[in-house]
């Protein structure tokens, strides 16, 4: 029951990747037979404006989304660790001006800095390059969420006992943060990815809604939310809302994925302050 | 320093802004020079003539110090100044972030209620009920819940809003008043028969004033967010959809100008914050030297 969510996730993604590799599962190959059509057994979940089958774009828009979500989330968990632990070990003035660099990211509204960003790009890139180059927009701009907790917790990790012991022991310094230190901030870590990952899901359908996101033809999340916002569709199928309803259900299991590691973070947490005190 | 940091902030983003800006592919380039009409040597001409006027970097620096003084010049999608957009729409905008935000914390706050106000098992079994749609609020995109409120016909571009907030306000609110209801000297007042309107009113929210103020900051650079894929997928003449269409046309001054009045928001709404804190703070000390003197 307590990995529920994960074999959840593993059993959508399968089944993502079985409808892909299907023979009418090309997520850009148009019937111009059956257009902006509802759900019938040649497309199970019908066909969008341009004929192309919707259970297949939204099974590539999930493979795609969640490969470069997971992609842009280590990444920016990557530069979470890497800056706070800059911040944690530098002089006070770098210090300081590297979370305040973190601030200054958080304190302004994401969507802003994306679109600008976003609009300062080539015109002329592959769609390919455009969506990896969003996503990494994504794990640049995202990295502040959790930089000061980390901060906080390296700074108070160094101060441990069992760190000066380490020290004592004779171990170096590289080896105390690579064999100790990183196993004392993986909760952290584990939880600013998994508080990433659905965070970069939601972003890119935000921008993929403005005609920023991942550019046509591939299929995205974000790109697929046009056919609900386009006139010529409004009394379409009931199968449009399919992209949302997946998206949603994969953000949720994310979601509580995320209460469980935090749980078990704080549990750690207690114990190991509760060790602390002893 | 309260006032500093806000303001550093806004002078940061703006450079930060007018660096991207001036980096974006075919920020100098004039649409004239794109005409297939004009002929090789008009094109030569015209580049002849921007280059003994001002070259493209001082150009971008006269840009700069126009902005940073209150001119945000003009827009090169419209033809018209950008003051004349933004004095247009900011009423739009304005109306749906603090409607929306008002009707969220309403929503969240009247949810909170058989918390506050009811017996403990009550509130436990609210709560519970109240689980599973916070979760499924907090998991749909802005973009997405606006698509699919305008498709079906059903909900306001305001109620789009106040479902996306609300469950954040719900979640940090019942969290905050949870953990204070939970404490001794909490038990100790209501086991000596102290009202719950009295305890929440007289006790409880002097306590949570300053998480309460920055939940606000916080739920308003949400919403900052939130405005502009609704605005857009709605069709409102707001500032979030002038930013939008200035993205998609790479129109620089907009651009700039949209997001300088994005910071200056949340720099105003950091001031005024930290204003309100620190008048706060002042008065209680006031009153604790007022206190002290008497006692002497």
């Amino acid at each position: 029951v307590k990995r529920l969510p994960l074999y959840a996730i593993v059993l959508i993604i399968l089944l993502a990747a079985i409808i892909c590799a299907l023979p009418r599962g090309s997520s850009v190959a148009q019937d111009r037979d059956h257009l902006a059509e509802g759900a019938s057994s040649v497309h199970w979940a019908g066909t969008d404006g341009l004929g192309r089958d919707r259970m297949a774009r939204t099974s590539a828009a999930l493979l795609l989304c969640f490969s470069l979500g997971a992609a842009a989330a280590g990444l920016s968990t990557a530069i979470a660790a890497t800056v706070a632990l800059g911040a944690a070990y530098a002089s006070p003035f770098i210090s300081s001006a590297l979370l305040m660099m973190s601030d200054l990211l958080l304190a302004l509204p994401g969507i802003f800095l994306l679109m600008v960003v976003r609009a300062s790009l080539p015109l002329g890139m592959s769609p390919m390059h455009a969506a990896m180059i969003t996503f990494l927009l994504l794990a640049l701009l995202g990295w502040p969420l959790m930089v000061r907790t980390i901060h906080a917790e390296i700074r108070k990790h160094r101060q441990s006992e069992w760190a000066f012991f380490c020290a004592a022991s004779g171990l170096s310094p590289n080896r105390i943060f690579a064999v100790h230190m990183l196993a004392h901030l993986r909760p952290l870590l584990r939880a600013h990815f998994l508080l990433c990952f659905p965070a970069f899901l939601i972003a890119e359908v935000n921008l993929g809604s403005l005609g920023l996101g991942v550019p046509e033809p591939l299929a995205s999340w974000g790109s697929m939310l046009t056919e609900l916002t386009s006139s010529a569709f409004a009394t379409g199928t009931i199968w449009r809302y399919l992209p949302v309803v997946v998206l949603v259900s994969v953000v949720v299991i994310l979601e509580l994925m995320t209460l469980k590691v935090n749980r078990y973070s704080s549990s750690l947490l207690r114990s190991a302050n509760g060790a602390d005190c002893r | 320093m309260a006032i500093l940091k806000p303001l550093l902030l806004l002078l940061l983003i703006e450079a930060g802004t007018v660096l991207l800006v001036r980096i974006a592919p075919g920020y100098f380039t004039d649409s004239l020079l794109l005409d297939a009409r004009l002929g090789a040597q008009v094109h030569a001409q015209m580049q002849a003539e921007k280059a003994a006027a001002h070259g493209p970097v001082i150009a971008g620096l006269l840009e700069d110090t126009e902005l940073l003084s209150g001119k945000l010049g003009e827009s090169r999608f419209f033809h018209v100044p950008v003051k004349d957009l933004l004095s247009r729409r900011w009423k739009i905008t304005a109306s749906l972030i603090f409607g929306g935000l008002g009707l969220g914390w309403l929503i969240a706050v009247i949810a909170l209620l058989p918390t506050l106000f009811g017996s403990d098992h009550l509130g436990a079994r609210v709560e519970a009920l109240l689980l599973a749609p916070m979760i499924v609020l907090l998991a749909i995109p802005a973009g997405a819940l606006a698509a699919v409120s305008l498709s079906s016909g059903h909900g306001t571009p305001m109620a789009v809003i106040a479902l996306l907030t609300s469950p954040r306000v719900y979640r940090f609110l019942s969290t905050l008043l949870g953990s204070h209801l939970q404490s001794d000297h909490f038990f100790y007042a209501r086991s000596l028969g102290v009202s719950r309107f009295r305890l929440l009113f007289a006790h409880l929210a002097p306590c949570v004033t300053p998480e309460l103020l920055a939940l606000f900051g916080t739920t308003f650079i949400m919403t900052l967010g939130i405005v502009v894929p609704v605005e857009v997928i709605f069709d409102l003449n707001g500032i979030g959809q002038l930013a939008w269409t200035a993205v998609l046309n790479r129109d620089a001054p907009v651009i700039a100008a949209t997001t300088l009045v994005a910071a200056a928001a949340v720099a105003l709404g950091g001031i005024l914050t930290d204003g309100v804190q620190l008048s706060r703070i002042w008065r209680s000390r006031h009153s604790g030297n007022l206190i002290a003197g008497e006692a002497q």
